[in-house]
């Protein structure tokens, strides 16, 4: 820990970081269409934990260790859980229209438009001197507790205003 | 000039006491909800008598002290200071006399014209609102305070109108005098805000300082100018947004008298006599005032010529002299524009009054064609009306003869020959339509249905008798109105003289030749002018077009827009089945009316379009 | 080390979401009408603990990421008389129509919470997360409509399109400090000016741009105005009313601190688009709004029309300006709150809310068609009412920068505007109704409403010492510019 690491590429030349880095983006974005594209709820909750594991290689690679340490803890763990009980609990077929719609076609173009204006801004980016740096798992919690308490205490208000707000939704539907 | 503290109540300072008396009265009758009740009219006229009292007042001091400013702050925009300010001059003098009598007399008359109409407080309630906000109109000392009670005016204006809210045509009509108000009110506050951006400040005598050395841009001074000048406009029911007023007569006629005639539609009259050295910098804008104002008077006084429902000819005629008021503007007479405002308040007030006693007196009978020899059976009124009639139609020696000769000597004087040879013909016009109505209501024979016509009681003829009086006597103070403004006496040019006494006579003969001894036929003269006839008595369809145009362009450009809006947006409403979560079974069925993707595309498309509108620099 | 006492109101505020949350599970369920007099009493002593305790403070915690001024504290005072009415106007509608009375409350004051926490943040993170906790709590509150299924689809596209809003702003920010290297605004204003902000980067821009659409959305701007109508008329109308003024004021704080602060060197790229968006914004509002025939849908799109004449303030970039924002938010604000308010009675006791029902409400209630008429003529900018003072200053502030044209255009707008107005009006006074009974009110709804109309007339005719207060917030905005 502690350690640095030099950028990407240098001079144009595949470095190890780069081919991993296109390896895991490759599984990252395949994941993600899979989601988007797959008919079945089960087989498009399993592609969304390959993304989302994907993303917690990405971490790795920027030696953020303690993200991609929570990434597979709380993603891949409990959300994707989560989400499989919930999906288990009711009648998936229901959801087979699901990505049909008819702007589809124009989605799509602006999608694409979308990519390329951030893939141009961030190769335009001038970012060559960043120097990857890992962090302590101490300092990490430090700064969290000190600097950055405020938003720290907020987020745990906003999960307990999605928890009660889960509750008194969930239980409009019934009858007194 | 001294710029002193409202607490100071001494000398002409005590003004501000006459708007404070009606607002206070306004507010005693609407927070005791006194809405039906007759102590309403008591408060109202107390409070508007004693503003008459203090008027006198006023007066006296002012002819000692000569004029002054006071002011209050209100707020502050940036460094700019608000105040609730007055400015007593010889204008802000002159109307404080005007509205408080003619609201005075109205507001008595009102007693028994309105006696058997409920929401009676309320009517009273309004009418202390109106007046309050006419006299700090007039005494304003800034354009904001003047543009806010311009606006309340206006609102007030709007509720008296349709007063009888029951009746469809009556808040048509309130509506529709609100909304053409209104448009003249954008450029009129517009116009502030441009004068504002230079002067920093709203101070009407700062404003015309920094205008006479030349602190504007002339492009921003005649900007701001007519764009305050729309505002006239469509107050002072100039051409082409003169539609609304015949339309506002739906509303009680004692309101039509005071509000309509005499009083808030000449706040455009005031205002721009208020700014008169605006326009004199800004020259060229003075010839659009004139062009707009005889073009007025000419098309109203020939749709004037045709109506026949009495209060209708009274409202093109009452717009028709406003034009005539305007083409004085134009011509750079102030003082004899404000000198016809004065006669003619007091003369038209006089005639509504008479219309409405007539109204009253033959249950409610407006159109002249079912009236007629109503002259025994109404004596009182007939005098009073003819006395009106004959003054405005400028019968010397009578109020309206010397302030309609001012005028077009002013004319002669100022601009082209052309303006002064229409002007005559527009004052001729006037002649026959006065005669025309008088004729038709009061003599010939009686209808059989009017037999039970009667005069109307005491409270409501005396109000007419006074001003009678006042119409009949109003000439004379000419040379003492100009001493008081300071300006020259005219020398008397006969030639305009007898030209401007052959119109009003040569109109009152040629009215008696058709519509009394009949040797001429109506009929015939309404076939030589054809198709013309027609137009004029459809108000040369103008309503059709605006219409058309609200019909045709507002609304289907909103319809358009809106259809835009729902190809991405919902169609008429969320309609909750299409889109209902049942959690108990967990059924997501948002997809039929999947109308979410769109407004998420719409977002999208939004971020890349603004992005790339500043990344290309496109705008 | 940092003061504690300096979070005194937002402490004490969550304390008392807590408590009102813990006293619903506590209280008997013929009790729990106490529950709003318990958050109404609770709201105004944090009212008075803030005023105590920091009033005139100028502090700066946490290396600028929480900011006590004159500004935020303007809105926390703003926010917390908001909480306070909107509590006081949901009590009546909460019996009636919602199910869970201890979490509407707790979570109404959540999002106070969350709007206190905006207006102070001085930097995009924590002012992110506040804005999420803002969201949150409104989801909950619009889809918490007891019987309606149209709160619950309300609910749904708001959450949706929430999401994809909050996504927006995320990414923007994770590019934002991507290229600047801070998410403070003081430093990254420090950064952009260093680095001579003429040729701007795409990346940054479009940093910029999701920030700003996701902001563009809470505050409903074209084109990320479409959910408003559609959530405006499904969401329980207190919270309707909660939605277009408190979500949108805490924007605009928000908007307000970080263009002025932030972005304020690298304005001029901006302002045309600002202004293409502020016409555009007002013109459909106003336009579109012509066309509606439910109340809740055309106060949604007249409220769009309202963004529009803000977004002009934010254009014109100055003190004035921002004093007109502020004080127009207030002035609409309070309108908009009797607005609903007429809305809301007129709902209990009738269910209607289409424009058709208030056919003959003359009759039927001369007060309660009295207070809307009042309302919806300041809603027009008539002067009297607050709108005309609020509006005039806002117009004039934006005039002074020479958008005269842009002015123009609003006036014009509040012209069509009061059309629309007239019509409601009209159908009040004129048009009759099938159902002449006449409506009863309680003494409360009825006092709730003249309160409201009393401020609607107060902020119309004296609003020096208003204006005052909110110079005083503006200066100290700009004071945090080198």
């Amino acid at each position: 820990m502690g350690s640095t690491q030099e950028s990407g590429t240098e001079g144009g030349v595949l470095t190890e970081s780069l081919v991993v880095f296109l390896i895991i983006s490759v599984v990252c974005v395949a994941g993600g269409l899979g989601v988007v594209f797959s008919r079945n709820v089960i087989h498009a909750t399993f592609l969304l934990l390959v993304s989302l594991m994907g993303v917690a290689g990405i971490f790795l690679l920027l030696l953020a260790e303690f993200l991609a340490l929570v990434q597979v803890l709380i993603y891949g763990g409990a959300i994707t859980i989560v989400v499989l009980f919930v999906i288990m609990l009711t009648k998936s077929d229901e959801f087979e229209s699901l990505v049909d719609n008819s702007q589809k076609p124009l989605a799509f173009l602006i999608s694409i438009g979308l990519f390329v204006v951030m893939t141009v801004a961030a190769i335009a980016a001038d970012n060559g001197n960043t120097v990857r740096a890992s962090l302590k798992f101490s300092d990490l919690g430090h700064s969290l507790f000190t600097d950055w308490a405020i938003p720290f205490e907020v987020a745990s208000l906003v999960l307990l205003v999605a928890l009660i707000g889960a509750i008194v939704i969930s239980k409009q539907g019934e009858e007194e | 000039m001294m710029l002193l503290d409202f607490t100071v109540m001494e000398g002409v300072q005590v003004a501000w006491l006459a708007p404070a008396a009606c607002i206070l009265a306004f507010v005693l009758i609407v927070s005791l909800r006194m809405f039906d009740s007759k102590i309403g009219s008591v408060i109202s006229i107390v409070a508007i008598a004693s503003g008459f009292a203090i008027f006198l007042y006023v007066f006296g001091q002012f002819n000692e002290s000569g004029p002054a400013e006071f002011a209050r702050e209100w707020f502050t925009i940036g460094s700019t200071k608000i105040t609730l300010g007055m400015a007593i001059d010889q204008l802000s003098v002159v109307m404080l006399g005007v509205i408080t009598f003619v609201a005075l007399l109205v507001q008595i008359y009102s007693v028994s014209y309105m006696e058997e109409e409920s929401r009676f407080g309320w009517y009273f309630g309004v009418h202390s609102l109106f007046a309050a906000s006419m006299l700090i109109l007039v005494l304003a000392n800034n354009l904001l305070l003047l543009y806010v009670a311009w606006e309340l005016v206006g609102l007030c204006s709007y509720l008296l109108i349709g007063f009888w809210y029951e009746k469809r045509s009556a808040s048509e009509a309130a509506k529709k005098a609100f909304i053409t108000t209104r448009i003249g009110d954008v450029g009129l506050l517009i116009g502030i805000i441009l004068l504002y951006r230079t002067a920093g400040t709203f101070d009407t005598s700062t404003i015309i300082h920094i205008a006479q050395e030349g602190g504007f841009a002339d492009s921003t001074l005649m900007a701001a100018v007519l764009l305050i000048f729309l505002g006239a406009m469509g107050k002072s029911a100039q051409f082409p947004l003169h539609v609304w007023l015949p339309d506002a007569m739906e509303g009680p006629t004692p309101v039509s008298a005071l509000i309509h005639a005499a009083t808030m539609v000449v706040a455009g009259i005031y205002l721009v006599a208020r700014i008169f050295p605006l326009f004199e910098v800004a020259d060229p804008s003075l010839t659009v005032v004139a062009v707009v104002g005889l073009s007025t008077a000419v098309i109203a006084a020939s749709i004037a010529l045709v109506m026949t429902d009495l209060k209708k000819i009274l409202a093109y005629s009452t717009v028709s002299h406003l034009g005539f008021m305007m083409l004085a503007l134009g011509s750079g007479a102030y003082v004899v524009a404000m000198f016809h405002l004065f006669t003619h308040a007091f003369a038209k007030a006089l005639l509504f009054l008479s219309a409405g006693s007539v109204d009253h007196g033959t249950g409610g009978k407006r159109d002249i064609r079912q009236l007629g020899g109503l002259r025994k059976k109404m004596p009182i009124t007939f005098v009073t009306f003819s006395i009106g009639a004959l003054a405005l139609a400028g019968v010397p020696p009578l109020g309206g003869f010397f302030s309609k000769d001012e005028i077009m000597m002013a004319v002669m004087d100022g601009r082209h020959p052309v303006f002064f040879l229409i002007a005559i013909i527009a004052a001729f016009m006037s002649s026959v339509y006065m005669i025309r109505a008088l004729i038709l209501v009061f003599f010939g024979d009686l209808k059989p249905e009017n037999q039970e016509a009667h005069e109307s009681p005491a409270l409501i003829t005396a109000p007419l008798l006074i001003l009678a009086g006042i119409s009949l006597v109003a000439g004379l103070v000419l040379s003492g109105w100009q001493d008081f403004f300071n300006a020259k006496h005219h020398d008397i040019n006969f030639l305009v003289l007898a030209l401007s006494l052959l119109a009003s006579l040569g109109g009152l003969f040629l009215g008696w030749a058709i519509y009394s001894k009949e040797w001429i036929s109506s009929r015939d003269v309404a076939a030589k002018f054809g198709d013309l006839e027609k137009y004029a008595s459809n108000g040369y369809y103008l309503d059709v077009g605006y219409q058309w145009c609200i019909d045709r362009i507002v609304l289907v450009v909103a319809r358009i827009v809106s259809l835009f809006d729902r190809i991405v947006v919902n169609d008429v409403a969320v309609n909750g089945t299409g889109y209902s979560v049942f959690l108990s079974g967990f059924k997501l069925r948002y997809v039929e009316t999947g109308k979410v993707y769109n407004y998420a595309l719409a977002m999208v498309v939004g971020i890349l379009v603004v992005g790339l509108t500043i990344y290309w620099g496109l705008i | 080390m940092t003061n504690f006492w300096l979070f005194i109101p937002e402490f004490t505020i969550t304390a008392l979401a807590f408590g009102v949350i813990g006293a619903d599970l506590f209280l008997a369920r013929e009790n729990k009408k106490y529950l709003p007099w318990i958050s109404s009493i609770g709201l105004i002593v944090v009212l008075g603990i803030a005023l105590n305790y920091l009033l005139g403070k100028q502090e700066n915690l946490y290396g600028g990421l929480f900011l006590i001024d004159d500004f935020s504290m303007f809105f926390k005072v703003f926010f917390l008389i908001l909480g306070l009415l909107v509590v006081l106007i949901s009590s009546e509608y909460v019996k009636n129509h919602i199910k869970h009375p201890g979490e509407y409350y707790g979570i109404l004051i959540f999002s106070i919470l969350a709007m206190m926490l905006m207006a102070a943040s001085g930097e995009l993170l924590t002012a992110y997360i506040s804005l999420e906790l803002l969201s949150f709590c409104l989801y909950v509150l619009v889809a918490s409509g007891r019987y309606g299924e149209k709160s619950t689809e309300a609910g749904v596209k708001y959450i949706l399109l929430g999401a994809v809003a909050s996504a927006f702003m995320l990414y923007g920010i994770s590019q934002i400090y991507g290229l600047v290297g801070t998410t403070k605004f003081a430093d990254m204003n420090l950064v952009l000016v260093a680095e001579n902000s003429s040729a701007l980067d795409l990346g940054l821009i479009m940093g910029i741009v999701f920030i700003i659409g996701g902001l563009a959305f809470k505050i409903a701007a074209v084109p990320f105005h479409m959910w408003a109508p559609d959530v405006y008329e499904g969401a329980p109308t207190p919270i309707t009313a909660y939605l277009a003024v408190g979500s949108k004021a805490a924007a605009f704080a928000l908007i307000l601190r970080m263009m002025s602060s932030g972005f304020i060197s690298i304005m001029e790229d901006w302002q045309m688009v600002i202004i293409v968006i502020a016409a555009l914004t007002m013109t459909l509002g106003n336009l579109v709004a012509l066309a509606q025939n439910n109340i809740k849908r055309l106060l949604a799109y007249s409220s769009i029309g309202h963004v529009g004449y803000l977004l002009m303030g934010v254009v014109a970039m100055t003190p004035l300006a921002f004093d007109g924002i502020m004080l127009h938010l207030v002035g609409y604000g309070v309108t908009n709150l009797a607005c609903f308010m007429c809305i809301i009675m007129l709902y209990n006791s009738t269910g209607r809310d289409d424009v058709a029902g208030y056919a003959g409400l003359a009759d039927r209630s001369p007060f309660l068609a009295m207070s809307m008429a009042v309302a919806l003529f300041s809603l027009a900018g008539l002067p009297f009412f607050a709108g005309f003072t609020t509006k005039f200053y806002l117009f004039t502030a934006v005039a002074n920068e020479g958008l005269i044209w842009l002015v123009g255009l609003a006036i014009l707008n509040s012209l069509i505007s009061l059309y629309y107005y007239l019509m409601v009006i009209k159908s009040m006074y004129i048009d009759p109704s099938e159902d002449t009974t006449v409506l009863v009110f309680s003494r409360y709804s009825l006092s709730v409403l003249g309160i409201l109309v009393v401020f609607i007339f107060l902020v119309g005719v004296y609003p020096g010492p208003l204006v005052e207060l909110i110079q005083e917030a503006s200066q100290s905005l700009f004071s945090y510019i080198p």
